[in-house]
């Protein structure tokens, strides 16, 4: 077994009639086993912070004018923000296969609205075909296959 | 603030959600492009010159775009944040992590639609 658990975190709220154990963390939280991959989800939302300050920048560069815009490009031809945008790159597609093809399908309600929810197994192809569909659409708007 | 926090949850997961949703859908092909590709000389001679970059974010749904891609992100990174820190330091943490993940957040989202605004 792991070290102790955080009460608190763990406990009910209020003593039941059954006598429970103390609480404890599981031996391979948090690096191992299949607490690995959950870790490193979890540890993706930084990507999603700064990646998202990021695109702030890119606005803010946009509204103050061509100057600086040009010189936010030659910023992001600085090594360590190549690095840091590939790593990000690679968070996101980490996030988005394990959020639309594992995570999504399961924590769906019986009934979404009036309508009952569609098998489990439909949810993966229109996922990713609509993560393909979105990629590529804003892809070629960004690199000016459209006028 | 627990109370008051416990309070806007159903709100803070559907801005979590929204923030899934736009980071996988829109963001590998942003970040391919604008952090990657451009600075690097990759695209197109015109693609993202100033006129044209401008021109799309300022476009209506450009600017939709530009502000889902910065407030939604930034949600479910503050929410996934301070779940994070609760499994690794255990909840007592929560009491001060809840609020400087959402008030940034917040700050966050208030310059974001300040500064899309002045496009």
């Amino acid at each position: 077994m792991g070290r102790p658990a955080d009460p608190l975190a763990m406990s009910p709220s209020r003593p039941g009639r059954t006598r429970t154990a103390p609480p404890v963390m599981p031996a391979e939280f948090p690096a191992q086993g299949r607490y690995r991959s959950y870790m490193l989800f979890g540890a993706c939302c930084v990507f999603f912070l700064l990646s998202s300050l990021l695109v702030l920048r890119v606005v803010d560069a946009l509204a103050t004018g061509p100057d600086a815009w040009d010189e936010l490009l030659r910023q992001f031809r600085h090594p360590l923000y190549l690095a840091y945008n590939v790593a990000a790159l690679a968070g996101f597609v980490f996030t988005a296969r394990r959020f639309l093809f594992q995570l999504f399908a399961k924590s769906q309600p019986p009934r979404i609205g009036p309508f009952p929810r569609p098998p489990l197994a439909v949810f993966p192809p229109v996922l990713g075909a609509a993560w393909l569909a979105a990629t590529a659409l804003l892809f070629c708007i960004l690199w000016g296959a459209f006028p | 603030m627990r109370h008051f926090i416990a309070r806007l949850e159903p709100v803070i997961w559907a801005l979590f959600g929204g923030g899934f949703f736009v980071g996988c859908l829109l963001m590998p092909a942003f970040i391919l492009t604008v952090f990657i590709a451009a600075p690097l000389g990759w695209l197109p001679a015109d693609a993202l010159s100033y006129e044209r970059a401008h021109a799309l974010a300022t476009n209506p749904i450009g600017r939709l775009v530009l502000l889902a891609l910065i407030v939604l992100p930034f949600w479910n990174g503050a929410n996934h944040l301070r779940h994070f820190v609760i499994d690794l330091r255990g909840i007592r943490s929560d009491g001060i992590v809840a609020p400087a993940c959402y008030g940034a957040a917040l700050v966050v989202t208030g310059i974001a639609v300040l500064a899309v605004g002045k496009l």
